[in-house]
């Protein structure tokens, strides 16, 4: 009772003058703490970078290993030759599993724009029709002929180059060599001899008919990397989009039949969780002996070294029906126009450029150039430098339509089409014809929306 | 504090109504069952038993894969326990990214928005408790409105609003705009309500402050609700992925879930190494549950059961 | 100053609410409302985040209406939450009332119980995917056991569903039994005590005392987990992606997907002001009924 008149003393003391002493207290605190914490990451960067160094900041993913070791060793040989330019690396999770795009969208719409970027050769016509990007032309001018044609094309937009066409990767087939000797067959090893369709489906057949795998094939897609089922159209002779990229061109006969090969590979050798939004884990399933063909790229070679203990592999050539065509993977790096650093990002865009750099980079991270001019032998961090060639030769079938298809403006949304579409083909019982034809009106809605 | 369940000590028993005496008793009396002990109680324990086999087996199928090598993990022959323990995974795992400093970035995180959240979601559910005010029952039901609306929704004109506060990047950035949760502030002014009018009166009687009240009378006899939204909140801040892949763009403010969302790589998922680091990134939060769980049930008999 | 002060001492109940409630009201205003307004501004344009937005009056909703996907995810979104409430509330009162009781190891059990609930919904979907694995999970070898035959759980349409409902309910079903159990622990004994007395069976009771006791509980975990299930994302995003086909698609994915996959923010956010609609509607359903009750 006592303690309780105590109490009732102290509160008197306190009251209404304490308690707007506390509100303000309380709120000057919080204030406080916000600048603070703001401050503090303020404060770090400046730290690292004396006051009178340029910071750049450079966003960008990388596969864990030789990618990401190959950026921050080329980072700081940049920073070494670079004394005035300080390199601020923001590694950020890949495109597959964030908002990646959106969030450099955002951030350039907000005025909190990045220096330079990673963006994916699908993604430029989208960034370069907005006028997001800057327009660098003038550093690529006088060796254009060193690059690649199709990946010129794809950094290219209304003949002005807007990036770093930076290092390409392609689909092959991977095979599980210790089934196909147990068959008797041997994978083609030149490009003439490539298997055509039914060869390579007949080799699915003979796979599963012997019992040594349940599902003949695999492939290496997704929903967001839906393309990779492009080069069977272009294998065909089908193109998606008509000559001026102004419609869809996929309700003929040819792109029908790509449509049918597709329905009839996924229905009758892939698993059923190899769909566009499958869960299954197709590099596992052909590590572990599940599917005897995985059509994939370069860049997973050194995961299939280090996991496929019980099996030989190779490599092959993608299947063909009246042509060669293979996909057009990989990345290039671009300045958005907002840049506030623009002129010391375009010295480490050249600098990245650079054909020694360049040379350095794709070994260590597993990539094909997209510089033609590098002098070989590369020395390509994996066990069999054999197998690195054979994607070399496949990228020159990248058809130059490929290229132009999935840089136009409104891939992102094509691409989803085409996802959905295949989604659709394989999942549901739609017929060829059916989802060529959706396809198509989807196509053309999206290109006359723009 | 302590001091101030005195206020209110012209009440019989002073230590009893620090929490309890305006609602029922929380500890139950199972008394009244001893005599059908033996058979009912054997089945309840049996299918108790079972449910928590069923439960634990995710975490078990983790910690199992966590220990594997990542042939065993990739074989057709599926084993419930690694044939040999590879605790180096988790050194892996660790040296793959700096995954402690993620940890202690979350953990920074969500204890400030813990001190936050709870400090003014029990303010306001206090007052929408307590005081009759004019647009009350609209502000109230402005609030309530928003419990469903999804984060990707605001996420993007969000980022614009922190461009202009400059907080793009920084802990006031993840903590501030997700502070007033409209779960917490319902919570907290449903178990308010229950706190007996009396308390209150007796210490406004005494000459306290509104503020004084909230400080001396209101919270201490809210334990149990802090204990929840505690949890809650902590959980919330934890777990959260979306908000801190738009605020965080630099490595060294990177939360575990971002850390996790790093490490799930663009290619392929490595299980061995994300199942070592999806267990360590649940740990910190079990901690939080075992040692605030205690008040957590007497929480729950407090809020939301009324009204 | 004086004045000011005095004017607070004579008012301060009046004034004492805006100053408490002042924190959490302005973050909403800012950090909620303001965006909300403007999800609802950019759903009458074409936007794609770079650029100006452009407007096209009621064309999104229009689009809306005859976009198939659309319904489809609010079918699903339905189909999930119809599913999860019940199955996680019925699981939850399950376990409460058999822990309910001193039982050994109860706080085991319960802490067993809650535990998935503080597991992050990504990190739960990675977990579940891997426990649903056809070729290397738990899952099918644990039914094997059972004798009950292997089912390509996440990459079936038919399966797909009731795999993320599983792993909901492991996710859902501590939480709503620790909340049953502050319920059931509210009930009082006497009750049970006279029905004892008029020789009630176990049966009798939950019917006639427990189940109307606690029937303040259960609105509340309907409530919550209503609220759960309409904002699921995470969840699937991790384990489907809305697939295979449309068979998981819900509705704040398919937003995400618009306006983060295919950048189409003036789309996405019709989709999400018409959704915000919906909701609006339900709560005021549910708050007419609890209006009822009481």
């Amino acid at each position: 009772m006592e303690a309780s008149k105590k109490g009732g003393i102290k509160m008197k003391v306190f009251n209404k003058a304490g308690f707007i002493l506390f509100v303000s207290l309380m709120m000057g605190l919080f204030l406080a703490g916000c600048a603070g914490a703001s401050d503090g990451s303020g404060v770090e960067s400046n730290s690292a970078g004396d006051s009178d160094k340029e910071t750049v900041e450079f966003v960008y993913w990388a596969a864990a290993g030789g990618e990401e070791e190959a950026f921050l060793d080329m980072i700081e040989d940049f920073e070494e030759k670079n004394p005035d330019i300080d390199i601020k690396a923001n590694q950020v999770p890949p495109p597959s599993s964030g908002d990646y795009y959106t969030k450099i969208q955002t951030r350039i719409a907000a005025d909190d724009s990045p220096d330079v970027f990673r963006i994916q050769y699908q993604k430029f016509g989208e960034f370069a029709s907005e006028g997001a990007l800057l327009d660098v032309t003038d550093l690529f001018e006088s060796e254009k002929e060193n690059y690649n044609p199709s990946l010129l094309t794809a950094v290219t937009s209304e003949s002005k180059i807007y990036g770093l066409p930076h290092h390409t990767d392609t689909l092959a087939v991977f095979y599980n060599k210790t089934y196909l000797d147990e068959l008797g067959i041997e994978a083609p090893s030149i490009p003439e001899e490539a298997w055509t369709w039914e060869e390579f489906i007949d080799v699915a057949s003979k796979i599963e008919d012997a019992g040594l795998a349940d599902s003949g094939i695999a492939v290496n897609w997704s929903e967001t990397s839906a393309y990779r089922a492009l080069p069977f159209f272009f294998q065909n002779g089908a193109t998606i989009l008509n000559e001026d990229s102004t419609q869809g061109n996929v309700d003929t006969p040819e792109a029908i039949e790509s449509f049918t090969f597709l329905q009839d590979m996924f229905k009758n050798h892939m698993t059923q969780g190899n769909s566009m939004k499958g869960s299954d884990d197709f590099n596992m399933l052909f590590s572990s002996g599940n599917v005897g063909l995985l059509i994939s790229g370069n860049w997973m070679i050194p995961k299939y070294e280090s996991d496929m203990k019980d099996f030989e592999w190779g490599v092959t050539y993608m299947p063909i029906k009246e042509s060669a065509a293979s996909d057009l993977g990989g990345n290039g790096m671009a300045i958005p126009a907002a840049s506030k650093h623009s002129e010391a990002a375009k010295k480490f865009l050249s600098y990245m450029g650079e054909p020694e750099v360049m040379k350095a980079f794709v070994e260590k991270g597993l990539f094909l150039p997209a510089r033609t001019d590098i002098t070989e032998p590369f020395n390509y961090a994996i066990e069999d430098q054999e197998m690195l060639n054979l994607f070399i030769e496949q990228s020159q079938t990248v058809p130059e339509e490929l290229a132009e298809t999935v840089t136009t403006n409104n891939f992102s949304k094509i691409n989803q089409a085409l996802g959905d579409t295949l989604e659709e083909l394989f999942i549901s019982n739609t017929t060829p014809e059916n989802a060529a034809n959706s396809f198509n009106e989807r196509i053309n809605s999206i290109l006359e929306e723009n | 504090m302590r001091s101030t369940a005195t206020t209110i000590s012209h009440e019989e028993h002073p230590e009893t109504n620090l929490q309890n005496n305006f609602q029922p008793k929380t500890n139950m009396k199972p008394s009244r069952r001893k005599r059908t002990f033996s058979a009912k109680k054997t089945i309840a324990f049996i299918a108790l038993c079972f449910m928590s086999l069923l439960f634990i087996m995710p975490f078990f199928w983790m910690l199992s894969t966590s220990l594997k090598s990542p042939e065993e993990v990739s074989s057709k022959d599926v084993s419930l326990f690694p044939k040999e323990l590879r605790w180096s995974n988790f050194v892996e795992a660790l040296d793959a990214a700096p995954f402690l400093g993620y940890i202690g970035n979350s953990l920074i995180v969500s204890i400030l928005a813990v001190v936050l959240t709870v400090f003014i979601n029990c303010l306001a559910g206090y007052a929408f408790a307590k005081y009759n005010f004019k647009g009350k029952n609209f502000l109230f039901l402005m609030v309530l409105s928003t419990l469903m609306i999804p984060v990707q929704i605001t996420m993007i004109p969000n980022f614009f609003i922190l461009k202009e506060l400059d907080w793009i990047n920084s802990y006031a950035g993840l903590i501030v705009p997700r502070a007033a949760e409209a779960f917490g502030l319902f919570l907290a002014r449903q178990y308010i309500l229950n706190v007996p009018n009396s308390l209150i009166e007796a210490a406004r009687i005494d000459g306290a402050s509104e503020f004084k009240i909230f400080l001396k009378v209101i919270l201490p006899n809210i334990k149990p609700l802090i204990a929840v939204l505690v949890i809650f909140t902590f959980m919330w801040r934890w777990n959260e992925l979306a908000w801190p892949l738009i605020v965080v763009s630099e490595k060294s403010m990177y939360t575990v879930q971002l850390g996790l969302a790093m490490v799930k790589g663009e290619h392929y998922i490595e299980w061995t190494q994300i199942m070592p680091l999806t267990l360590l990134s649940v740990i910190p939060i079990l901690l939080v549950f075992l040692f605030f769980q205690r008040y957590f049930i007497q929480g729950f008999v407090g809020s939301g059961m009324k009204e | 100053m004086y004045l000011i002060k005095n004017w607070y001492k004579k008012n301060s109940i009046a004034i004492a609410p805006y100053i408490f409630i002042a924190p959490n009201v302005i973050l909403f205003l800012v950090f909620m409302i303001i965006p909300i307004i403007f999800t609802i501004y950019i759903s009458f344009h074409d936007w794609g985040i770079l650029g100006a937005p452009e407007f096209t009056g009621f064309q999104n909703f229009v689009k809306l209406f005859s976009d198939k996907v659309f319904w489809i995810s609010l079918g699903n979104t339905v189909y999930y939450t119809a599913a999860t409430v019940p199955l996680s509330a019925a699981f939850g009162l399950l376990g409460a009332i058999l822990l309910n009781r001193k039982i050994p190891l109860r706080p085991i059990f319960r802490t067993i119980f809650f535990a998935p609930v503080v597991v992050s919904m990504t990190a739960a979907g990675l977990i579940w995917t891997w426990m649903f694995n056809p070729h290397y999970g738990l899952f099918n070898e644990v039914l094997s056991i059972f004798g009950i035959e292997s089912v390509d759980w996440l990459t079936s349409t038919t399966w797909a569903m009731p795999a993320i409902i599983i792993t909901t309910l492991w996710l859902r079903i501590g939480y709503c039994l620790v909340i049953y159990l502050a319920g059931l622990q509210a009930v009082p004994d006497s009750l049970y005590e006279a029905a004892d007395i008029d020789g009630a069976n176990d049966w009798q009771k939950f019917w006639r005392i427990t189940l109307p006791m606690i029937k303040p509980t259960t609105v509340f975990i309907v409530v919550m987990e209503v609220i759960h299930g309409f904002m699921v994302f995470d969840l699937i995003y991790t384990m489907t992606n809305g697939g295979p086909g449309t068979s998981t698609t819900v509705i704040v994915q398919y937003i995400y997907q618009k306006a983060f996959v295919e950048g189409d923010m003036g789309y996405a956010s019709a989709i999400g002001t018409v959704f915000f609609l919906i909701i609006m509607v339900l709560t005021a359903i549910q708050l007419r009924i609890g209006r009822d009750d009481s």
